[in-house]
């Protein structure tokens, strides 16, 4: 299934290294689980409250973990 | 993602371990428009092993898929919406996470949608109201304290773009929250700062220089650099010693 291509598909071009495939990620926490916490020091293009799972408690999240490599 | 499904309720967050100088000169470079963090410390608590890969959380902070971005369908994504709140006051709506009580069910609403000072006046109004228990009225006041603070927050924020000479971001912020605080003391505090950036020839030819950048960037996005480059060198040319002709002449700089 071809994809829009938005900005944060720009990300995924500079560090392609997993095999394209439908399973799911093999490190990440299994489908059904809690959410681990999300902490960092520094946000760019975000207004308000520090995002963590309780300020956005209520939204979906798309957690998209990636490097400038 | 982002653009499609925002105003359902949709966060992305891209979030990379590296140091704020890395990740901050590839966002401006790449031009990139959602949230990146930089220093994410939960790396290891999510067990993230490989790149590019990217977990969907639900509303009720579950995940409900993990995979390669670029596997992600439509499907998925609402199926993780159901049951999340629509963002419909953007970055000045604001929640908490604890229950409170049904007397503030329309300041918390007001508050999610953004209108702070209807937030704020009805929880106010709840921690007057004698004919209420003292809990009810302490969480009314609470309450109110935090929709305050939430506006000073973003008051700080958008004094932040400012002193960088982000401008045309700082002053839309303080626009917006203007209008949310309207009617209040501290709506009236912003106006007249407001005010006062209006007559700063300084700041305003920082803003001018800042909205062609921002031209400038659009122009990137729909032509490329290479046919953009013009717009950049006039940014230079016409606005001299400006925070906006640093950033045109390093983007020039780019390969």
């Amino acid at each position: 299934m071809i994809l829009k291509l938005t900005r944060t598909l720009l990300l995924t071009g500079t560090a392609s290294m997993m095999a394209v495939n439908a399973s799911a990620a093999p490190d990440l926490p299994a489908a059904g689980t809690s959410a681990p916490k999300i902490e960092a020091s520094t946000w760019f293009n975000h207004i308000g409250s520090t995002p963590s799972l309780e300020t956005l408690g209520g939204k979906a999240i798309l957690l998209e973990f990636w490097a400038t490599w | 993602m982002q653009e499609e499904f925002g105003d359902k309720g949709l966060v992305v967050l891209a979030v990379s371990s590296e140091g704020d100088e890395l990740v901050s000169e590839y966002v401006e470079k790449m031009g990139i428009n959602i949230r990146v963090a930089a220093n994410f410390t939960s790396k290891d608590d999510w067990g993230v092993r490989s790149y590019p890969s990217a977990a969907l959380i639900n509303a009720d902070g579950k995940i409900t898929w993990t995979g390669h971005p670029g596997n992600l369908s439509s499907g998925k994504v609402k199926d993780a919406l159901k049951g999340a709140k629509p963002s419909k006051g953007g970055y000045l709506g604001f929640s908490v996470p604890r229950e409170l009580p049904s007397q503030l069910k329309s300041a918390v609403k007001a508050a999610s949608d953004g209108k702070l000072a209807k937030a704020y006046s009805s929880s106010m109004k709840i921690a007057e109201d004698e004919n209420l228990d003292q809990a009810t009225r302490d969480e009314g006041q609470t309450f109110a304290a935090e929709v305050l603070a939430y506006a000073t927050l973003l008051r700080d924020q958008a004094e932040g773009f400012i002193s960088k000479r982000f401008m045309v971001k700082g002053t839309d912020v303080l626009d917006s929250l203007a209008s949310a605080m309207k009617g209040t003391d501290f709506g009236l505090e912003l106006n007249k700062r407001i005010a006062e950036i209006a007559e700063d020839e300084e700041l305003q030819e920082e803003l001018a220089a800042d909205q062609a950048f921002e031209k400038a960037m659009e122009a990137v996005e729909k032509r490329g650099m290479k046919k953009s480059k013009k717009k950049f060198e006039a940014i230079s040319k016409n606005f001299p010693s400006t925070k906006a002709a640093e950033r045109a002449v390093k983007k020039l700089r780019e390969k």
